[in-house]
């Protein structure tokens, strides 16, 4: 089981790829990733680091803190079906929670709002064991 | 090693990326923990690093690859089941090209540096067009 002190901070992460935290609370997380205008075929590298740290982060505000412990993404897919333009938005949503598990549904939006992105990860949840 | 193919990518250098083998059957890539990698549960490498880094091991295998005249035009689906903890200094991705097309299919396994222990399986599809 992870302690808190264990769980290493994600800033550096989001400053090296260009992502940038927007808000996050009661089971909703969005996130914003610069435009890669750049590299075309790259575009995607670095919205798929953020989607998952999206589900994270939304499973994080629907988890009980007093009984509860984040363990680790389990699983997560993405598929993106239209080329974005500019910046893209990724919001996580928390759609469903088991004893050990969180499910979280993503969409990507470009600079257009337009939808290109949609995704869905699967976190798990551990009980806190008393200390 | 070094190689153009992975040099295109914006991240790569930054995430400590290298090419470490490559032959007919599989491309092999190298991850170097960071301090900027670094940021999952256990102090691991992160989910979506790990994610990312599949997502250029199979471009650099589809570019291997690839014709010419042809390109990646992007990413089309990804898929990652994480295993395990990824905490060991080196992180391995073997990347199996399963199809080449219009639509091209890569298996990516993210192991520790001796090649044993698997954290994280990915599968990872792209399309592939003319270049404009």
């Amino acid at each position: 089981m992870a302690k808190p002190e264990e769980f290493a901070s994600t800033l550096q992460v989001e400053d090296a790829l260009g992502i940038e935290r927007l808000e996050a609370a009661n089971g909703m997380a969005r996130y914003r990733v610069e435009a890669l205008t750049e590299y075309s075929h790259c575009q995607t590298l670095a919205i798929t680091t953020a989607v998952d740290l999206a589900l994270v982060r939304a499973a994080s505000t629907a988890i009980n803190h007093q009984t509860e412990e984040m363990n680790g993404t389990v699983e997560y897919n993405i598929s993106y079906f239209k080329t974005p333009v500019g910046e893209a938005i990724v919001t996580a949503n928390v759609s469903g929670r088991g004893a050990n598990i969180a499910i979280v549904e993503v969409s990507i939006s470009d600079a257009n709002q337009t939808l290109f992105g949609l995704g869905r990860g699967t976190y798990s949840v551990i009980a806190k064991k008393n200390r | 090693m070094k190689n153009d193919n992975l040099n295109q990518y914006p991240f790569a250098d930054i995430l400590g990326i290298s090419l470490e083998s490559m032959d007919d059957k599989k491309i092999v890539l190298r991850m170097k923990r960071n301090s900027v990698n670094v940021g999952g549960v256990r102090n691991s490498i992160n989910g979506g690093i790990l994610a990312t880094y599949a997502e250029i091991a199979a471009h650099v295998a589809i570019n291997s690859k690839i014709l010419t005249g042809s390109e990646i035009k992007r990413t089309q689906d990804l898929s990652a089941a994480y295993l395990e903890s990824a905490v060991s200094d080196f992180i391995m991705a073997e990347a199996h090209i399963q199809r080449m097309g219009k639509t091209a299919t890569v298996t990516v396994d993210l192991k520790d540096e001796t090649l044993e222990k698997t954290f994280c399986i990915c599968r990872v599809t792209c399309s592939v067009g003319k270049i404009d």
